[in-house]
C-alpha cells in the first residue's frame, strides 16, 4: 500500500507504478495529464514511474462537456 | 468594413470597454474589426456569443448542427421557452438574440455539422476559433483544422462542477494533441453525469478574455497554463504550458490527421427511425448499463445488448461489438447528437 495525494485528497492505493495508479482509478483511455510533485510525467513514462509515499499527483481531465 | 468606432453610439455602447486601459480606443478599434467562428452553440457557445457579440467583435460566425430542446434552458443562456417550444435549430435562435443585443455586429450562422469537408469554408476569414463543442471528434477536426489555417484555438470543456480552458496558437504553443492523444470523453458527458450552470459561465468567460486579449494584441497579457477547476469543491490547478511534442501529428509533423480521416463514426440507416452508428471500441455492457441508469426511463440487459429507453421518446442499443442503434428518429443529426450526449465521442 501507498499513500498518496491525488488531486488533493489521502487516497491508499496497491500501486507501484503511475501507470497502476491510472488503472486503479479507472482512468485508462481517458484524455489526461498526469503531473507529480508539480512537473508534468508524459503518458510514454507512466509505467516506469514509481510511485511513493506523500507523492501529490494531480491527474488534469480534460473534459468533452460544453 | 463600415463597422468602426466613428459609427454613431459607439462611443456611448463600447464606453466601460474602452476606458479599461489594456483596451482603449485602439483595442475596440481591433475588435470591430475581427472575426471570430464560435463551433458548438451550446451552453459554452452562448456565453461566448453573448461576450463577443457584447464586446463589439465585428464579425461573429456561429455553427451547430442541433435544434433547442427545454433541458438546454438551465444553461444555455440565450434561449428561452418559446425557442424550445418551436425546436428552433440553435443558430437561429441564438442569432435572433444576438442581433437584438448588438445590431451593428455581424452575425452569419451555419446549421451544419463541422466535418472535414466543410471545415475551411467554415474557417475562412476567421482571426480566432473559439470551441464551445460537447465532444473530442470535433474538437480534435477543430484542432487540427486551426494549426494548418494558422489560426489561434481556444479550448473549453466543461462536466459535471469541473471546467478547464486553455488557448492553443499555431508556431506559439503546443497543441490540444501535444497534451492529450486522441481519446473519447469516457462515456462522462453532460447528459451522463450532468453539468451545472456557474462551471459554464466561468469556463467560457475564460475563453472569451483570452480571445479579446489576442484580438487586441495584448499578447504579454495572455495566459500560456492550462487551467482547471472544480466548482463544487472549489479546487483551481493551472498546469504550466510544455513544450510542443516533435512528433506532434498536428503541429509537429504537420499530418493533421483529423483533416484526412473520414468520419470515425459511420452512420446507416436502418430501416424506420433506426440509425445504426458504428466505430465505438467494444462496450463492456454492465459499466454501461451502469453508466447510463441514472439517465433512462428503463434498461434491459442481456449478455448481447443493452436496451435504454430514453426520456425524449427515443431508444439507444448498445451491441457489445461497439455499434449503437439509435431508435426513433430518421434524421442523422439528430442520431449523432443523442450519441455525443450519451456515450459520447
Amino acid at each position: 500500500m501507498v499513500e498518496l495525494i491525488i488531486n488533493g485528497t489521502v487516497r491508499q492505493l496497491d500501486a507501484a507504478t503511475l501507470t497502476e495508479v491510472v488503472e486503479q482509478l479507472g482512468l485508462n483511455n481517458r484524455p489526461i495529464i498526469a503531473e507529480i510533485n508539480g512537473e508534468v510525467v508524459l503518458s510514454e513514462h507512466w509505467q516506469q514511474t514509481e510511485v511513493a509515499d506523500g507523492m501529490k499527483i494531480e491527474f488534469v481531465h480534460f473534459v468533452g462537456g460544453g | 468594413m463600415t463597422n468602426t468606432l466613428t459609427q454613431e453610439g459607439h462611443r456611448e455602447r463600447y464606453s466601460r470597454q474602452i476606458l479599461f486601459q489594456p483596451i482603449g480606443t485602439e483595442g475596440q478599434k481591433k475588435l470591430l474589426q475581427s472575426a471570430v467562428c464560435i463551433v458548438g452553440m451550446g451552453a459554452l457557445g452562448t456565453v461566448l456569443a453573448s461576450h463577443m457579440v457584447r464586446a463589439g467583435v465585428g464579425h461573429v460566425r456561429i455553427v451547430d448542427r442541433d435544434y433547442v430542446e427545454m433541458s438546454n434552458l438551465q444553461r444555455q443562456m440565450l434561449y428561452d421557452e418559446q425557442d424550445a417550444a418551436e425546436s428552433l435549430p440553435k443558430v437561429i435562435a441564438a442569432k435572433r438574440k444576438l442581433q437584438k443585443i448588438n445590431s451593428s455586429v455581424f452575425v452569419e450562422e451555419l446549421f451544419a455539422d463541422l466535418t472535414p469537408s466543410n471545415i475551411d469554408s467554415a474557417l475562412e476569414g476567421i482571426d480566432l476559433v473559439l470551441d464551445g463543442t460537447d465532444n473530442f471528434q470535433t474538437r480534435f477536426l477543430l484542432n487540427d483544422g486551426c494549426y494548418r489555417a494558422n489560426i489561434p484555438f481556444v479550448y473549453g470543456g466543461a462536466v459535471s462542477s469541473r471546467g478547464i480552458s486553455a488557448i492553443f496558437v499555431p508556431g506559439k504553443t503546443p497543441c490540444l494533441r501535444c497534451l492529450v492523444p486522441e481519446a473519447d470523453s469516457g462515456g462522462e458527458t453532460c447528459d451522463t453525469v450532468g453539468v451545472i450552470s456557474p462551471v459554464v459561465d466561468i469556463v467560457a468567460s475564460y475563453q472569451a478574455i483570452e480571445a479579446i486579449k489576442w484580438l487586441v494584441g495584448d499578447i504579454e497579457a495572455q495566459r500560456t497554463s492550462v487551467l482547471s477547476f472544480d466548482l463544487w469543491h472549489h479546487r483551481i490547478h493551472e498546469l504550466k504550458q510544455t513544450p510542443a511534442r516533435v512528433d506532434c501529428p498536428c503541429c509537429g509533423l504537420k499530418l493533421y490527421p483529423a483533416l484526412h480521416q473520414d468520419e470515425k463514426l459511420v452512420l446507416s440507416l436502418c430501416g424506420r427511425e433506426s440509425i445504426q452508428i458504428s466505430g465505438h471500441a467494444p462496450f463492456d455492457l454492465q459499466e454501461w448499463a451502469n453508466k447510463l441508469e441514472a439517465t433512462a426511463k428503463s434498461i434491459k440487459v442481456n449478455p448481447y445488448l443493452i436496451r435504454i429507453e430514453l426520456l425524449e421518446h427515443v431508444r439507444l442499443v448498445l451491441f457489445e461489438d461497439g455499434r449503437v442503434l439509435v431508435q426513433g428518429t430518421d434524421d442523422p443529426a439528430r442520431a449523432r447528437t443523442l450519441y455525443d450526449r450519451y456515450i459520447g465521442s
